[in-house]
């Protein structure tokens, strides 16, 4: 069965936070290499996995993850104007 | 050195320990099959067994490759045991057609009326259990972004 690309925002609110993967990976029970890999868009997580981020963020699944490209924060501003 | 070098030198040995393996029981079977120059071959044997461990330590022990395909399903976050999975998965279908195919050569010499019941099969007994252990880690080297040994 072919799924279909999750978008998601992990790395931007990783960095907010000032953490570095291994400690991200720390907090959500996976290896390193995992949130490399989310971080690429290289991996769908699982629904837990993915309820497990949202509930460490504080943001609603629907806010980190999506099946449309996620527009940078600059984008965002530029549209605004 | 950057990843993709990384990738591709893994690739390589990993080219090279079967390779060897191949090498080395290609000699063996010459040691028992033939009567010439059988310690120049059982000489070339030995040393291309000791380039297998070498590479073999390189590819699936140094790269942790080896712990990630033998580790516990509990060990493992939901990634590792999907590529797992899917690695064995491959390997079981590679595995099988290579154990058939060897059947298949053998069943042929010894209908052309070959002496193979005279044969040694230690070594290739011993490079199939090898083959088989080390062949799902030996996908995740060739296909795999990342491999567990890279650092952060």
């Amino acid at each position: 069965m072919r799924t279909r690309k999750l978008y998601n925002r992990i790395a931007v609110l990783r960095q907010e936070r000032g953490l570095s993967r291994k400690e991200l990976a720390e907090i959500i029970g996976v290896n390193f290499q995992t949130v490399g890999y989310l971080e690429r868009e290289e991996y769908n997580p699982s629904l837990d996995m993915a309820f497990r981020i949202s509930e460490y963020f504080g943001f609603p699944v629907e806010f980190i993850f999506s099946v449309n490209p996620i527009k940078s924060m600059s984008q965002v501003l530029m549209e605004q104007k | 050195m950057d990843q993709s070098q990384n990738k591709g030198k893994l690739r390589s040995v990993v080219v090279v320990n079967y390779l060897c393996l191949v090498i080395m029981n290609l000699c063996f079977f010459y040691v028992t099959a033939y009567e010439v120059m059988t310690h120049m071959a059982a000489m070339l044997g030995i040393l291309v067994f000791i380039l297998v461990v070498f590479t073999s330590v390189r590819v699936h022990m140094n790269s942790g490759l080896w712990k990630l395909t033998h580790a516990q399903a509990e060990m493992l976050d939901e990634r590792e045991l999907q590529v797992t999975h899917r690695a064995i998965h491959h390997a079981y279908g590679w595995f099988s057609i290579i154990c058939l195919a060897i059947m298949l050569v053998h069943a042929f010499l010894v209908q052309m009326g070959s002496n193979m019941e005279a044969l040694n099969t230690i070594p290739l007994v011993t490079s199939l259990i090898y083959f088989a252990h080390t062949l799902p880690g030996s996908i995740l080297a060739w296909t795999e972004r990342d491999v567990p040994g890279d650092a952060e």
